[in-house]
Parts: C-alpha cells; structure tokens; sequence
C-alpha cells in the first residue's frame, strides 16, 4: 500500500502525461506547491517502489504500474465530482476538495460500482475526461483559450483550474465545459480575451483565460466511433465491442463465451426493454438489459 | 470417485465439454445402460459415469459437467476442471459443436495449454451441414495436433472411430504436438513476475504455470488455493499486483480468442445459402416479447393436459391397484398377524412412501416433455422470454424453468433448481419452489372446492394458485432484497442451435430423473412415512387416541383462530408425507369408507365454508412434504436453509389462515 502523499504525487504526474506534457522535478514542485528538494525524495521513494522512471534533468514518467495506480487515482476523482454534482446537489466549484479527500477512501470495488452507476457520464463537472478501466488516456486535444485563433466560435473542453475561488469566477462568466464562445479577439496590452456568449461579451483576463482549454467548435461534436453501450444497437446493427465491465465473474463468462474486445458483435433481438439476443462468433447469446449496458461497442457504420 | 486404473485395460476418459454441444449424446452412445447418476463429492453436481467393454478393453467413462472454459465460473465449471487436473485420466474427449466451431474451440484452447492427452470429438456435424458450413477435419487435426474425430452422435455415426482414437492417445500411439502458445509478450512479463512473487516450492494442487495464468485470469478458486498455501503477506502482495493487473484477462482471453478465430476459419467453408434456416425463423416468433410467451403458455398448457389429461387416470389406476389393493391383499393374506403390523405394512409402507410412488407416471411425461424441450434447444428461449417477468421479483429467467417444474411436483422443482448458476438465485429458487401449488396440493384443493363451492369451485382452486403466486413472489424479492442483497446473478446465456431431438437421450434423461424420484420415495420418504404412522398409530391404535392426534388436540387453540378444529389440524399434520394425505387422513378420521362422494358430504356437515376456504388456503401454503424437505437438505446442503423453509411456510401458512377466515367470516361464510 502507498500513502496518501505519494498518490498525489502520481496523480499529478497522471495529469501532466494526460496533457501531453512532460513532468519534471519543477514543475511538479510548482503544481503541488512543495520545495524541489522533497520532491526529489519523494521521485525516489516512488522509483524505488518501481512505479515511476526517474530520467536525467528531473525528467519523471510513470511505469505500467504507476499509470495503472494513477489512472485509477484519477478515476476516482472524477467520479466522485461527478457523483456528487450529480446526485447530492453539490456545485462544480465545491467538489474538487470533497473528492480529493474521498479518492484515497476509495476501495477498488466501489470504484467499479461508482464506475457502473455513472457510465453514461465521459467526464467530470469540469469536463476532464473519466478513464476507462485500462488506464489514463491522452486528453482530447485542445488550446488554452488565450491561444485560441480569432476570430470564431471555440467550444470549451475543460477546466484546468479546480480551485472553489476560480469556478465561481467563471460561473459568473457563464462559462463551463461544453459551451459556445465566440472569440472576438485578444488584447494586445494585457492579453485579456473578449469573447461573446449568448449575445453578451465578456472581457476574461489572462490568467483566467490560459486556464480553459478550448476546441475550434463543429456543427456536430458527437464523434461518431465513440462507444456506446450494447443496449443501443438496433436489431441487424453490428457493432464491435470495445470495452467490458460489470464485475469479474460476468466479465469472464462474457470472454469465455467470445465477447472479447475487438469482436464483431450483431443484434438480434432488441425490443427496447427487456433481455436482448446478440450473435457473436456465430452463437447466439442472450443478455439481460443490465448486463448488455456492460458492454460498450462501437457502431460499424455500413 | 472412480475406480482406480486396475490394469492397462480399463482405460478412464473424461468427456468435456460447454452445454449444448451433444455431450450427454455422446456419452449415452458411448455408454448406454450402464450409466450410474451420482453427485460430485461434497458438492450439488450431477457426475455421471458408465463404461464401454470392447475386446478385453473397458474404457470407463465420466461425463463432466459441461463447461465453457476452464475458469471456474461455477461449481459445475469448478468439478470438471479439478477433475481434468487432479484425477488424471487416461485422455480426456472434449466434445465439440461443430455447427458453432469458433465458440467452442476455447475450450479446446485451454485444455491444449494443459498439455492433456486429448481427442475433440468434432460432433453434430450433420448440423453444421443444415447450417451450411463445411468442416475440415483433417485440418483441424493439423491445426491442433491433437486427434480430431467427426461425429454424428445422434446417429451413432463415429463412434467406433473415437473408441480407437481413446485407446491410440491413452496407450500413447498417438502422441500430441507440441501446444500452439498463444499468450502474449506481455501476459509473459506478468505470468513472470507472480512467478517471482511465489516461493518455488510452494504446493499447490496445480501445474504451476497454468495456475499462475489462471490467477491471472482472476479465477477465484485458485485465489483461494493460493491464499491458504501462502503466508498473509505474501498473499497480500499477489493480491494487490492481480488487483492491479485485472484487465489481464481481457489479454488472455483475446489472445486465446484470436488463435481460435484463425484456426477456425482456416478449416471452415461457408456455403452460401439463400433461405433463412429454419431455426432462425422459428427464434421469430418464440423469442418475440408477446410471441415467444404465447408460444410458451402454449406449450406450458399442452404440458399440463399431458400430465392431468394423461397422466392422472393412469395415478388412479395405480391408486386402486397398487395402493388400494395391495392393502386389501396384504390385509387379507395376514390375516391372523396382529393388527399393527398389517396396520404398519398397509398405511405406513403403501400408504406412505407406495401412495408416493403412483405419482410416477405423472412426472415421467413432464420430465419426459422437459427432456424433449431441452434437448430440441427451446429451454433457452423460455428462459429469455420469461427473464422480463422473472426480473421483477430479483430472479432471472433460468429459475423459471424449476418453477414451474413445481406445478407438477415440488421435487423436481427443486432437483431441478441446478440449472441456476449463481448460488443466491439457486438458494432463493429452492427456498421459494415449495409455494408452487403442485398437483398433490391441487388434488385437496379440488375436492374441496368441489364439496362446498360447487359452480365457483374454479373460482375458488384460481385464488388459491394465485395466493401461492403472490406469496412466492413475495418471498423471492424479501430474499433478494435482504438476503443476498448485491448478489445479483448475471443472465449471460447461449441460445444453442435447434435441432431434432435424439430420442435416446430424452429417455435416457427421463428414466434418470424418474429413477431419482423413485430412490428418493424408497428412503427418506419411507422413513418419514414410517415415523408418521408411528406417531399416529401408537399409543392407542385409533388415530384419535394416538400421539398425533393428541398433538393435534394440544393445536386447537391455534386452530380456533383458522376455524379448523383437531381433526383438520390432525390431516394438515399428515399431509405432511404427502400432500394429498390429508383426504385419507380425514376419511379415517371423518370414520367414512375411502370414496370421496362420502367425504364430500361428510366434510359439508363438519365445516362451514369459512373455514373450508381458510383450511384449503393454510394446506396449499402449509411445510412442504417430506420429498421435499428430502430434496431441499440434499441440495442446499444445508440443515440452516432447510429449517428456515420448513420455519416461514409454517408461518405464512397460519397468518394466511386465520386472515381468510376471519374475512370469510365477517362476510357470512362462517355459518
């Protein structure tokens, strides 16, 4: 077992290899607000525990294991915030805290409870995507808004920011993960933005604004390969299925029975309630509903 | 469990293989009558075994529980692996579906990883045919390199040539090459690595590699093993590395998944067909939402005028003949014996465990018709059609399947609650099969209904099935909202491909279940019959002046409450070595001769209606039988679960009673 420290050392690393962006003995110490020196203890304590590569000029990547931990660190946090903003009423701004206390408490099992219960959700009230069981995944790419080109139409993607002061602030902005803003351009005195949103401009200071990650928005901006649970398929739609959940004995019958990843599944029967019948492998399987909304697949569009 | 090898003559093979693959046909071609139906030690597994002589070689088969891979995912799973491991047979016959190659080559996959002496029966190659897939044999045999012998059990078509396959790779004519390995880079690192974490000398019951993979896989039996052998530790450490490592199943599983993908499509030809098969427009309909439970109803009913239509003048005849007669034979015969002893041979013996026994032919048309069903591949269905309803009360469809078994006979219900994979919905679908009306039960509800309802007689014998209904409904949510809470069983099931059923293993299987019946009526049953007549035959020899008609004084008070006075409580005590029991009891009691048109006036004078209504409704609720009881010890294994059945029928039993009649009575049935 690893304690409370260390994970968050992981977890901010986790956060930095999510962003794309390589984790140093610096810039660690700047996001966790330590000294440089107990950062360097602590990098060696965690490669020692082999969950961490420490390279020359305070390079820092995290092994297998330590992404496994991280990834699931992660998870945790933002399934809490999601779960509480969710389901006990909580603002965006007020579960960062409660969720950092709560990810540490967290046993694996609740984890895939917490998991199955939120599975429609992809990401957290600030919009940072929620790992999938294998591990942390690069972050859906996108630009601090003060690097965003002007003019057009930016579609916020997530809050680098968690702190209670700063979501409040940009309550007040009406900004928050998922909205439209049109970029009217930047100040060449003190590189505050001016966006519009709703028909209102606002003027975001830097600082602010280098905190929002922003893509160029799109008429459509549901992808059309991301997975979705089973229980979508239409009768003769094939998908292929891309992950699998539920709990390690279901998991297993599912694999013993051909559902591996990857496999080419096809409905049968599905009337929109109910068991459904899938055929894959050329068997055919029946499936309670609940049980199918384990299995997320990716539609073949033909 | 079985023989040891005597001589290099007596060869042990294990049949393996997933369900519905046409193994318990090939094992009744292999083994015919000489088949013997046991149970796993110290689990609830059926095992079945026979042998075949041939020449001066007897090959003594054992078929194992089918299975889908080697992952113990149930106790079924559990019992054929540990056998394939530990008992070491002589070669293991892993029988394969070959209309449904690619599925079933899994198995296959990971017997190849043991290393076994192995032969794959390559069966229902005529339905493959119907399919419009052609097989290679010879390529599979390349492929494997292992013996691969076609098969077409149904017809016993091959299986000379699988005996001389069993007797090439067990006296090591044939010998296998060596396994494709299809683990990955990466599943090695790790398989490595707990290797590093697990002294070398550590005992396990095992091969080391394969449960190091297994462990891998997340295999909680191994785990188990695993955790015992270890210190805590050192257990700690492999627990926390697999918990980190879970998705490593997913890895192995694919891999393994991804060979047999190749080698499957490698020795399989798709012929292209232009009508829909005809199983696949039979699904239309019989897995339809409102289609498919018509369908079902349907059959259900048909079952149903089977057993009463068919089945109930042949009980009569065996009443008259076997119960009723042979009594007055017996009586006759003995004449000059003292009276106990007649007494104890005509109402303990034939009366008891023999008045069983008439039920036979009853339940060997529904086993017989449940045999067909299964083995025609339509059981499935009516486990995914009825899984919608079953849902609402915290069971799924297989345990539909034992219930309603229960119509019939509570005792098969519960026999046949095996089917049900998880524990909790097993022990739930036993704990709740004895609220089935079954026909013992519907027999008194009949005649009495009939005696004071008359026209509304009907009326009166639907609530009562609908009470039962309610109750078990009921009592299925309490147990999995409380009991097993969390334990939800997962539905996951093939639908395996119709086909025309073999007769051979339809009656094979009838005759075995029949049999099981018959055995259990010869002992349990017996001895519970005796204790009965004891208890109603001494000290005085009236069944008035007896034990249990004093206990049955000793109840009135409670009686009071549901209107019945000591008598009715005295039948409701009988009905225990069987339901319908209580008409003889109550005959004997009543002093009238046994037809039931003098009960039926004899009761209208002794009871009014309330309590008539309130008296059938406590008898179809009441502790079930003594075959029951018999079956539920034997198959929860449990004296803990058996008593608390016994403890809330006895319950709901009385509660029910006395609301009916104080209702009935306040609506002016009392009279």
């Amino acid at each position: 077992m690893i304690d409370e420290r260390s994970e968050q050392y992981l977890k901010a690393i986790g956060q930095m290899e999510e962003e794309g962006e390589q984790a140093t003995t610096s810039s660690l110490a700047r996001s966790l607000g330590v000294s440089m020196p107990s950062v360097t203890e602590m990098l060696q304590r965690l490669s020692a525990k082999g969950l961490v590569n420490h390279q020359r000029r305070g390079q820092v990547r995290l092994t297998e294991d330590g992404q496994r931990l991280a990834s699931s660190l992660i998870r945790r946090h933002r399934l809490w915030e999601a779960f509480l903003v969710r389901f006990l009423g909580f603002s965006w701004d007020e579960v960062h805290e409660e969720a950092c206390r709560l990810e540490h408490a967290t046993s694996p099992g609740l984890e895939e409870r917490l998991a199955s219960f939120l599975r429609d959700l992809d990401t957290c009230p600030h919009g940072h995507a929620i790992p999938v069981r294998a591990g942390l995944r690069r972050a859906e790419p996108a630009v601090p808004l003060t690097k965003f080109p002007t003019p057009g139409p930016a579609r916020v993607v997530r809050i680098q920011d968690e702190t209670a002061q700063f979501l409040r602030r940009l309550t007040r902005l009406d900004i928050s993960p998922g909205r439209v803003l049109q970029m009217e351009g930047i100040s060449s005195t003190d590189g505050s933005v001016r966006v519009r949103s709703d028909g209102r401009s606002h003027h975001v200071p830097a600082k602010v604004a280098e905190q929002i990650m922003v893509q160029p928005a799109q008429t459509e901006d549901t992808p059309a390969d991301r997975p979705v649970a089973m229980t979508e398929l239409r009768p003769d739609e094939t998908g292929i299925i891309a992950d699998l959940s539920g709990g390690r004995n279901f998991v297993a019958r599912c694999l013993a029975l051909g559902c591996t990843p990857g496999t080419e599944v096809t409905m049968v029967r599905n009337s929109g309630r109910g068991s459904l019948i899938i055929s894959v492998r050329g068997t055919r399987v029946a499936l309670g509903r609940g049980e199918a909304e384990h299995l997320r697949v990716k539609r073949v569009t033909t | 469990m079985t023989a040891s090898r005597v001589s290099g003559e007596t060869l042990r093979v294990a049949l393996a293989g997933s369900p519905n693959t046409g193994k318990s046909t090939v094992f009744n071609s292999l083994t015919g009558l000489s088949q013997r139906v046991g149970n796993w030690p110290g689990k609830t597994v059926e095992l079945k075994t026979g042998t075949h002589q041939r020449g001066d070689t007897v090959f003594s088969f054992v078929d194992l529980p089918g299975s889908y891979s080697l992952t113990a995912n149930s106790p079924e799973e559990e019992s054929a692996r540990d056998y394939i491991i530990q008992d070491h047979p002589d070669v293991v016959a892993v029988v394969v579906d070959a209309s449904s190659l690619e599925r079933n080559l899994y198995l296959v996959c990971e017997l190849l990883e043991l290393g076994l002496p192995l032969v794959v029966v390559l069966n229902m190659i005529d339905v493959a045919d119907g399919a419009g897939l052609r097989l290679d044999p010879q390529a599979l045999q390349s492929a494997l390199g292992v013996p691969v012998v076609p098969t077409v059990a149904t017809r016993g078509e091959g299986i000379p040539e699988l005996l001389d396959a069993l007797q090439a790779v067990a006296f090591g004519e044939t010998r296998p090459l060596a396994p494709p390995p299809p683990t990955s880079a990466a599943v090695q690192a790790l398989v490595e690595r707990l290797d590093g974490m697990i002294p070398p000398e550590l005992a396990i019951p095992y091969p080391r590699r394969w449960a190091l993979v297994k462990l891998l896989e997340g295999d909680r039996a191994i785990a188990g093993v695993m955790k015992k052998a270890l210190s805590t530790n050192g257990w700690r450490g492999v627990d926390s590395f697999l918990l980190l490592h879970e998705d490593a199943i997913l890895e192995i599983a694919g891999a393994r998944y991804e060979w047999v993908a190749q080698t499957s499509r490698r020795v399989t030809h798709r012929l292209e067909r232009e009508n829909v098969p005809l199983g696949e427009r039979a699904d239309r309909i019989l897995t339809h939402p409102v289609g498919g439970v018509l369908a079902f109803l349907g059959m259900v009913a048909a079952i149903f005028w089977a057993m009463f239509g068919l089945g109930t003048p042949v009980q009569k005849r065996l009443d008259e003949w076997l119960v009723q007669g042979s009594a007055e034979r017996l009586e006759s015969a003995l004449e000059g014996t003292p009276d106990r002893l007649v007494s104890l041979l005509s109402d303990g013996v034939i009366g008891g465990a023999g008045l069983v026994l008439t039920f036979v032919p009853i339940l060997a048309i529904l086993f017989l018709a449940l045999a067909l069903l299964e083995d025609l591949g339509y059981m499935a269905r009516a486990a995914f059609v009825m899984d919608r309803f079953m849902h609402r009360i915290g069971l799924r469809g297989k345990s539909f399947l034992p219930l309603f078994l229960g119509f019939g006979c509570n005792v098969p219900a519960i026999l046949g609650s095996r089917i049900v994979e998880s524990r909790s919905a097993r022990l739930t679908t036993i704990v709740v099969a004895p609220l089935m009306p079954c026909a013992g039960r519907m027999v008194v509800v009949a005649l009495f209904s009939a005696a004071f309802f008359g026209g509304a007689a009907a009326l009166v014998s639907w609530s009562m099935v609908t009470i039962n209904l309610a109750v078990l409904a009921l009592m299925a949510l309490l147990l999995s909202r409380f009991v097993f809470r969390g334990e939800e069983s997962a539905f996951v099931m093939e639908l395996p491909r119709y086909h025309a059923p073999n007769w051979r293993t339809v009656l094979m299987t009838t005759w075995q279940r029949v049999q099981a019946f018959v055995v259990l009526a010869g002992t349990a049953i017996l001895a519970v019959s005796l204790v009965v007549w004891a208890l109603s035959s001494f000290p005085g020899d009236r069944i008035q002046d007896s034990a249990l008609g004093m206990i049955g004084r000793s109840l009135e008070p409670v009686g009071q409450l549901m209107g019945l006075d000591w008598q009715m409580i005295v039948a409701l005590m009988t009905s225990f070595v069987a339901k319908e029991n209580t008409i003889a009891t109550l005959g004997v009691i009543l002093g009238t001769g046994r037809g039931d048109a003098d009960l039926n006036t004899q009761l209208t004078q002794v009871m009014a209606p309330a309590a008539a209504v309130a008296f059938i409704a406590v008898q179809m609720l009441f502790i079930p039988c003594v075959a029951s009881v018999a079956a539920i010890r034997r198959e929860t294994q449990s004296w803990r679960w058996t008593g608390f059945t016994i403890g809330y029928t006895l319950a709901i039993s009385f509660a029910v009673g006395i609301i009916i009649y104080q209702v009935a009575r306040l609506m002016g049935w009392g009279v």
